[in-house]
């Protein structure tokens, strides 16, 4: 497809002016006479029972309206397996989990109010670490067995236990494979949790009309499952929930499941339906609301002496904490890609959910394959260093190819998998890689280099859907909608773009309906796994197809020959044969009229949909299945100088290559893999939940939970592979997600090098390397 | 947001000012200094505070005062650390004041507010030690002077309602040749990594005729100077490695293990920084 | 000789605000940043921790960079405070949009007042200032590269 106007081109976001002026509205810069405001009690133990609460003295302040407890709704949510309560009933199992919420008419006394409620709790064993867990310290849900799972046959949870889905993966013989593997390495790894960390802390707004119908205002990826969860759980009607959604000040996955609309749609019917308004602290953000899995794996990898993979045996557990939210797919999404982007014939891949007394966990960028590919790729590094073969050619043997099978029996085609190898040689360039791995340079300070290689499919439901909705203005501008919510990626300019450039239109002539309103946006499954440029798009496309018909249509009567010979561009519907003969969208959008007053056509609406196909729920014994319709792989490296005295040192630059199929806005996609190799070094580095013993945050403050700032960031080369992917907008593949997969890897793979010393973890800090160079030494 | 209210009185004198919180004591106010109040904010927002009146000291002349008057430099104790960092006339202290917190913020921390600041670290202090500053008190009736390390013990004593006005130093010691760094868990600030964080380890060194002053900050729950450690990294004789395992242990609590470090690490970095500091300023004089 | 002010209660306050007075009812343990979003609608200063932290409440004091949420409303009472709603198509807003110097943009505003006192008061800035007053601020979505792009283009015209 020729792609000239719009796609490929660094078109400046649309909210762009909004944003650079403080124009743009974030849903907390909400305010309305009579919002009530709510706080959150929440629980000062990991693991508790509530002997009491005493709200007393909270609701004798003054402005005080209700102190709202998990008394008003006893049941469990969650999104693939119901195990939640919103607000704790009777136990607690994670420190911060909500207990109650105080309900008042401003946020000062709703907080003063929050300190009088008197919980007593019991203390219980608390399960500190996957390892407790394991060993059934103690359980923290009895009840599992009676757990409804919203789908049959997703997960698959072992009751009695603290495992809260168990996927496997079964393909080839590994008696053969390990007949075949000469050199077999054995690698275990641990990361822990972290903090989704978007600078908007979690927060909602809740109001019940008179007749019945909630509006819940949100800062959410997902408002047509906040709507789908609200009418389950709440027993009403989707026609009585609006949901509504601004610009989103970041999500990176944080803001796909419901919880705060629950908890303030609570709030809400507490208090007649007024409305009320709940916004975290940044500590209750850290701390009540879900966060980043935690991963401890281990890995048995064999290959031939010339370094052919032949077999793999891995195990994975997933620490998602207190309750399951989407930790259970996350387990069973990691298990579907567990080789990496490797064609390995013998996989033998485990996968477990497990429960522990820490804060639980939801979708984070990439969705478990951050955690899954260090695993990989940290044994990928040591079998090198077994062969004594070059990690980027090791990489480069085996990297996955059309022809090859996925670890869940996907035939790929480079289509669908896009072209690693050329991923892999752009990166060797860019980072210099024959320069050589370790170099020592002055003053006890040696320079390294690590890679990693990546992939990532999506794992939708089989039948997610996206739509898109065109509607034109008089003077022939055109308004596009559609439920993608914008949460930085720039995806409305995106959505744009590829309109612009279908109807070969000034996208300046394109406005883009910034803010979601499920009453009336049609609806899209919800703005993650790098999906919506994919699903959306298509739908876009779909419905400037439909727009293009019509316009036709309408402009063949006008210029009085066949729609077949006509062409759209540039505004105008005009001739194929002669573009002189033409007319323009102002003329004939609402409706044509003829100079003697009659008129014809009509406005012009486009619609269009898309809906996922040919995806498949994975075999419960063997894992074969396709949970995505596509991957992107990619390479990255990083860069680093190590003192090796007191072990500082300095990330010096970071590089990615990926297949993005058709890179859309060049800029933006620069911008969007930059953020995310950010993200992902503050992962490897610095970033980590800390328990003391007893299970409580030790670090719920961006005081004592770091993220990189500003200049401590490395060089960052990025650069595209364009295989396109045959059936998404102009090729694109989704990449929103993948800059930070291989960052930690790569991170240590580099950090490893320099201080010749397997560094199997994160946060990789000089202590810690300090420590593991203690440990090889002693 | 802070849950509660309190009283905020501005005065525009030391006198006044003390009076005042006097007075409030007395009417059960609980009455707080407040500088720059970033502690105070912070603080009260997670309910560990509750002062029912604050009185804001940046009105008081006496406190705004950054200047050489004879042979001393005076800092009044409301002037910030910026305003410390961009005059820069003792640079030891901007250097130690300039790793606080980050920078915006350092545009609202008070010098008065670093010192007698509740968190462990107040790496504003090391700088004053070494320099063998004096601070001068305003109290009830009377202004007095005192060397700040007869009453900085663990942390600055001052009897209730003592407002802390000015800090001076000897104008001479405003040059002497130092040597100072910060670790904090991420990294060392000297080294183009992470500059913002509590200290693992902070330090100051000072060289003052032949003699090395040295405080550290981080190390212990408490930000300190020891004499016994400075006599022996002083001593011209000793050898480097027996000067570290002796400095070790005269230090006077045990080293502190927490979340930006174990005491171990805390060591092995304390060890490593007397090394760099002893060799850093041997043979070195005055910088003036 | 000037005497002690005094705020004991909830009342009328007069700020100056992007060169405008402004008067608000606040108690004197009201934040500047809530009394800036809440009263006057200037929305622009962001809460992302509200202590201290992330700079996302950044604004002006007398042309010094200032985190809104570390402040009372009654410590601004007589001296100038300006918002980003203050700054309109200035060279480094621009500079931001055309760097995508942001994604998400909740973090925008604190970054561009900080960037613009930082030309202001040191329009030399070198790369160790520049590093030493951004690092104020957090951003979640860029990896900083086009907001130190979006500086410097602004920095090195001087
Ligand atoms: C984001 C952030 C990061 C930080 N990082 C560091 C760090 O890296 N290193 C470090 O050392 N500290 C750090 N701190 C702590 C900080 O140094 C202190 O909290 C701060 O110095 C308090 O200064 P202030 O002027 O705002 O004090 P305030 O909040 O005004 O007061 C603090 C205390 O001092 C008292 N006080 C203030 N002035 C006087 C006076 N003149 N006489 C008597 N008593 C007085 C007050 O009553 C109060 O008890 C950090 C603080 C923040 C907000
Ligand atoms: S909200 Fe003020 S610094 Fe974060
Ligand atoms: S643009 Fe989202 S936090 Fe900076």
């Amino acid at each position: 497809m020729e792609t000239t106007l719009a796609v490929g081109k660094s078109i400046p976001k649309k909210e762009s002016w909004d944003k650079v002026t403080g124009a743009a509205k974030y849903n907390t810069d909400f305010n309305e006479p009579g919002l009530l405001h709510a706080w959150l009690v929440t629980s000062l133990y990991s693991h508790a029972i509530i002997k009491s609460i005493d709200k007393t003295k909270a609701l004798e302040i003054p402005g005080v309206l209700s102190v709202v407890t998990g008394d008003s709704m006893p049941r469990l949510t969650g999104p693939v397996l119901e195990d939640r309560p919103p607000l704790a009933i009777g136990r607690v199992r994670y420190f911060g989990e909500p207990i109650a919420i105080v309900v008042a008419d401003s946020l000062t006394r709703a907080k003063e109010a929050a300190g009088l409620v008197y919980v007593e709790y019991q203390p219980l064993p608390t399960v500190n670490s996957v390892k407790e867990a394991l060993e059934e310290k103690s359980l923290l849900h009895e009840q599992l067995a009676t757990y409804r799972h919203q789908k049959a046959n997703e997960i698959f949870s072992l009751p009695g236990t603290n495992i809260a889905n168990h996927i496997k993966i079964r393909k080839g013989n590994m008696t053969r494979g390990w007949a075949e593997s000469e050199v077999v390495v054995d690698s275990v790894v641990k990361l822990p949790q972290s903090v989704h960390a978007a600078m908007e802390p979690r927060n909602a707004r809740a109001e019940i009309k008179p007749d019945g119908k909630v509006i819940i205002h949100t800062s959410t990826q997902g408002p047509y499952d906040v709507k789908k969860d609200l009418s389950y759980y709440f027993n009403l009607e989707e026609s009585k929930i609006v949901v509504l959604v601004p610009l989103v000040g970041g999500g990176f996955g944080g803001k796909t499941t419901s919880q705060l609309e629950i908890l303030t749609l609570l709030a809400s019917k507490a208090v007649h339906g007024r409305p009320v308004k709940l916004v975290e602290s940044r500590e209750q953000d850290f701390t009540s609301s879900p966060g980043h899995l935690g991963l401890e794996a281990r890995v048995k990898l064999g290959a031939t002496r010339e370094g052919l993979l032949k077999a793999i045996e891995i195990t994975c557990f997933v620490n998602t904490g207190a309750y399951t939210d989407s930790g259970t797919k996350m387990t069973r999404a990691m298990a579907a890609d567990c080789t990496g982007p490797y064609n390995i014939e013998h996989v033998h891949g485990d996968a477990y959910c497990v429960y522990t007394n820490h804060t639980y966990v939801t979708a984070f960028r990439s969705f478990g394959r951050l955690s899954h590919t260090f695993a990989i790729e940290r044994a990928m590094d040591k079998l090198a260093f077994a062969l004594g073969i070059d990690p980027l050619e090791l990489r480069l043997k085996n990297a996955i190819k059309p022809g090859h099978f996925t670890p869940t029996a996907v035939r790929l085609n480079s289509s669908n998998i896009g072209n690693l190898s050329a991923c892999l040689e752009r990166l060797k360039k860019l980072i210099n890689w024959n320069e050589g791995i370790r170099i020592v340079t002055a003053h006890n300070k040696v320079r390294a280099k690590g890679i990693s290689c990546l992939w990532k499919t999506s794992s939708s439901p089989p039948n997610a859907t996206a739509g898109a909705i065109i509607t034109f203005n008089r003077d022939g501008t055109l308004n596009l909608n559609v439920g993608a919510v914008e949460i930085g990626m720039g995806i409305k300019t995106a959505l744009a773009q590829i309109l612009s450039e279908k109807l070969q239109m000034d996208i300046n002539k394109i406005n883009v309906v910034m803010e979601v309103n499920t009453e009336t946006s049609p609806k899209h499954w919800k703005t993650v796994a790098s999906m919506t440029g994919f699903m959306v798009g298509n739908a876009v496309l779909d419905a400037a197809e439909d727009v293009i018909k019509q316009l036709c249509r309408t402009a063949a009567v006008v210029l009085r020959c066949p729609p077949e010979v006509l062409q759209v561009g540039g505004g105008r519907v005009f001739m194929k044969a002669d573009p002189d003969i033409f007319v323009e969208f102002k003329n004939i959008v609402c409706g044509y009229e003829y100079p003697d007053g009659s008129s014809i056509g009509g406005e012009i609406i486009g619609r269009g949909n898309f809906i996922m196909h040919h995806l498949l729920p994975m075999d419960p014994e063997t894992g074969r299945g396709r949970l995505g319709p596509a991957w992107a792989v990619g390479a990255q490296a990083v860069e680093v100088e190590l003192d090796m005295l007191d072990y500082n040192y300095k990330i010096l630059k970071a590089a990615t290559v990926i297949d993005a199929g058709k890179v859309l806005n060049p800029k933006n996609a620069r911008g969007v893999t930059m953020g995310g190799m950010c993200m992902g070094l503050g992962y490897g580095c610095r970033e980590a939940n800390l328990y003391d013993s007893g299970g409580v945050r030790i670090n719920p403050q961006f005081r004592t939970y770091h993220l990189i700032r500003f200049g401590e960031n490395p060089e960052y080369l990025v650069d595209f592979v364009e295989t396109p992917q045959v059936d998404a907008p102009y090729g694109m593949r989704g990449i929103g997600e993948h800059g930070i997969i291989g960052m930690p890897a790569a991170l240590a793979n580099a950090l490893s090098a320099a201080a010749q010393v397997n560094l199997d973890f994160t946060p990789l800090t000089p202590e810690a390397i300090w420590q593991a160079k203690k440990e090889v030494m002693s | 947001m802070i849950p509660f209210n309190f009283e905020y009185y501005k005065p525009a004198t030391a006198r006044e000012a003390v009076d005042l919180f006097h007075t409030l004591q007395t009417r059960d106010k609980n009455p707080m200094y407040y500088g720059g109040g970033t502690e105070i904010i912070s603080f009260s927002r997670l309910y560990q505070l509750y002062p029912k009146a604050v009185i804001d000291i940046k009105g008081i002349p006496e406190c705004n005062v950054l200047e050489f008057q004879n042979d001393r430099l005076v800092i009044g104790a409301a002037k910030t650390l910026t305003q410390l960092q961009e005059s820069n006339l003792f640079p030891l202290l901007s250097w130690c004041a300039g790793r606080v917190a980050d920078h915006t913020i350092r545009n609202k921390i008070t010098l008065g507010g670093n010192i007698c600041s509740r968190l462990p670290y107040r790496e504003a202090v090391l700088a004053l030690l070494v320099a063998d500053c004096e601070v001068v008190i305003q109290r009830k009736g009377e202004t007095r002077t005192e060397p700040l390390e007869s009453i900085f013990n663990q942390s600055l004593h001052l009897d209730t309602g003592d407002l802390l006005l000015q800090v001076t130093v000897n104008k001479s010691h405003t040059c002497l040749p130092f040597f100072s760094t910060k670790r904090t868990a991420n990294g060392d600030v000297n080294y183009p990594q992470d500059r913002i964080g509590y200290p693992v380890l902070s330090t100051a060194f000072m060289k003052n005729s032949g003699r090395i002053h040295a405080a550290f900050s981080g190390l212990c729950p408490f930000p300190f100077r020891s004499h016994e450690l400075e006599e022996v990294l002083s001593d011209q004789e000793m050898a480097t490695e027996l000067k570290l395992a002796k400095a070790v242990s005269y230090l006077p609590a045990p080293i502190l293990t927490d979340i930006d470090g174990t005491a171990a690490y805390r060591e092995f970095v304390l060890r490593n920084t007397l090394a760099r500091a002893v060799e850093q300023l041997e043979g070195v004089n005055c910088i003036c | 000789m000037l005497e002690t002010q005094k705020y004991v209660e909830t009342g009328l306050l007069e700020l100056v605000v992007n060169g405008e007075k402004r008067s608000v009812m606040v108690r004197p343990a009201d934040l500047l940043l809530d009394v800036l979003r809440d009263q006057l609608g200037l929305t622009g200063a962001k809460p992302g921790c509200k202590n201290g932290d992330c700079g996302a409440c950044t604004i002006l004091v007398d042309g010094w960079p200032i985190k809104s949420c570390l402040m009372l409303a009654v410590e601004a009472v007589g001296h100038e405070i300006t918002t980003v709603e203050g700054l309109n198509g200035t060279p480094l807003q621009q500079a931001f949009v055309s760097e995508f110097a942001f994604q998400c943009g909740y973090c925008t505003s604190g970054f561009i007042i900080n960037c613009q006192a930082l030309a202001n008061i040191h329009p030399q800035a070198d790369e160790a200032i520049i590093r030493e007053w951004l690092q104020s601020n957090l951003c979640r979505c860029t990896g900083y590269e086009e907001i130190g792009k979006a500086i410097l283009s602004v920095i090195s015209k001087n």
